[in-house]
C-alpha cells in the first residue's frame, strides 16, 4: 500500500531531510505533500488525502499545535495520525502532545532511525523494504 | 543559575547540535591566537526567546554555512544560497530549543520564529567580548559566534 505523506515545516531543508529519511526507510510512498505552515497544510488537505502528517510546532502564520487542533476538529481529517517533529523535547511537552492525541513525537536534531521507528509504529512495517535499504544506524539529521 | 553555568550549557548544546546535525566539531576559542580569520561575508540567524526578553544570535562565515548545508542535506555539489540560509536558520532554531530544554524552563519560555540574513563586512570590534554572553568557535578554520543576550543571572 502506498502512503501519502504530508510534511509541514517552515524550513525547506528539514522537509527535504525528513523526505530523504522516509525514502531510504523503504516506505511505499504515493505522494509527498509539503507545507510551510499550518494554514498552508490545511489548504493541502482540502484537495488531497494524507495517510500521515509530520509537523513542526513553531511556524509562522499557523503553528503546529493550532494546525493539529484544526485537524482534530474535522470529522474526516481527525483520523489522520499526526507526528510532531520539533525542537521542543521536554517530557511535559511530549506528554501534552500525546494527551492531545498526537501519535508520535520526534525531537530535533533527529536520528533517521527515530523517524522510521515512529512511522513503523503508526503505519506498520514498510512493504517496500528492500535488501539494499541503507542502514540508518549512525546517521543523524 | 550562574552565568558561567548558563554559558557552559549553551556551549554543550552547540557542540551537540553541530555534531549531530552537521558532523562538525567546534573548538571553543578561548584566546586571541585561536580566533579564525574573520569572514568578509557571513550569515546571521537570530530568534527571540522568553517573550522577546532574550535574544539568541548565531553568526558564521559563508564557507561554514555552506559546509553545514552540504553536510545536512547530504549534497556534494553546490547548494543554493536560499538553502544555505534555511539550514543556518534551522541551526539557530535547534540550538535555541535544545538550550531551553537543557536549562529546564522550556515549558515556561516562548520560542520565536528564527530569521536569517546574509551580511557583509564582519567588523572586528563585534567579536570583542562586550558582554559575557558571547561564545566564539573555530570550525576547521572557519569563524562561528553564538551570543545570548538578556538573560539575568
Amino acid at each position: 500500500m502506498a502512503y501519502n505523506i504530508l510534511i509541514v515545516d517552515d524550513s525547506s531543508s528539514i522537509r527535504l531531510a525528513v523526505k530523504k529519511v522516509i525514502e531510504i526507510s523503504g516506505f511505499d510512498v504515493g505522494e509527498y505533500f509539503e507545507a510551510a505552515n499550518g494554514k498552508d497544510a490545511l489548504s493541502v488537505l482540502e484537495e488531497n488525502w494524507a495517510d500521515v502528517i509530520l509537523t513542526d510546532i513553531h511556524m509562522p502564520v499557523m503553528d503546529g499545535i493550532s494546525f493539529f487542533k484544526e485537524v482534530s476538529k474535522d470529522p474526516l481529517l481527525s483520523s489522520i495520525p499526526v507526528i510532531f517533529v520539533t525542537t521542543e523535547g521536554s517530557e511535559e511537552g511530549i506528554k501534552a502532545s500525546y494527551k492531545m492525541g498526537a501519535k508520535g513525537y520526534i525531537k530535533k536534531p533527529f536520528k533517521p532511525e527515530e523517524i522510521r521507528r515512529i512511522l513503523v509504529e503508526v503505519l506498520g512495517e514498510p512493504d517496500g523494504t528492500r535488501e539494499d535499504t541503507p542502514n540508518l544506524e549512525g546517521s543523524d539529521f | 543559575m550562574g552565568q558561567e553555568k548558563i554559558l557552559q550549557i549553551l556551549k554543550e548544546v552547540i557542540f551537540s547540535v553541530f555534531d549531530t546535525m552537521f558532523f562538525l566539531f567546534p573548538e571553543a576559542v578561548e584566546s586571541e591566537k585561536d580566533l579564525p580569520a574573520l569572514p568578509d561575508d557571513y550569515f546571521r540567524a537570530f530568534l527571540h526567546l522568553n517573550d522577546n526578553k532574550w535574544l539568541l544570535i548565531l553568526r558564521g562565515s559563508e564557507k561554514l554555512a555552506d559546509t553545514m548545508a552540504k553536510n545536512f542535506l547530504g549534497q556534494e555539489g553546490p547548494v543554493d544560497e536560499s538553502d544555505v540560509a534555511d539550514v543556518f536558520r534551522e541551526a539557530a532554531n535547534v540550538i535555541a530549543g535544545n538550550f531551553l530544554l537543557k536549562l529546564g524552563g522550556e515549558d515556561r519560555v516562548s520560542i520565536g520564529v528564527p530569521e536569517v540574513e546574509k551580511c557583509r563586512r564582519f567588523h572586528r570590534e563585534e567579536t570583542v567580548r562586550k558582554f559575557d554572553g558571547d561564545l566564539l568557535f573555530n570550525l576547521g578554520g572557519e569563524f562561528c559566534e553564538v551570543s545570548i543576550k538578556g538573560i539575568d543571572v
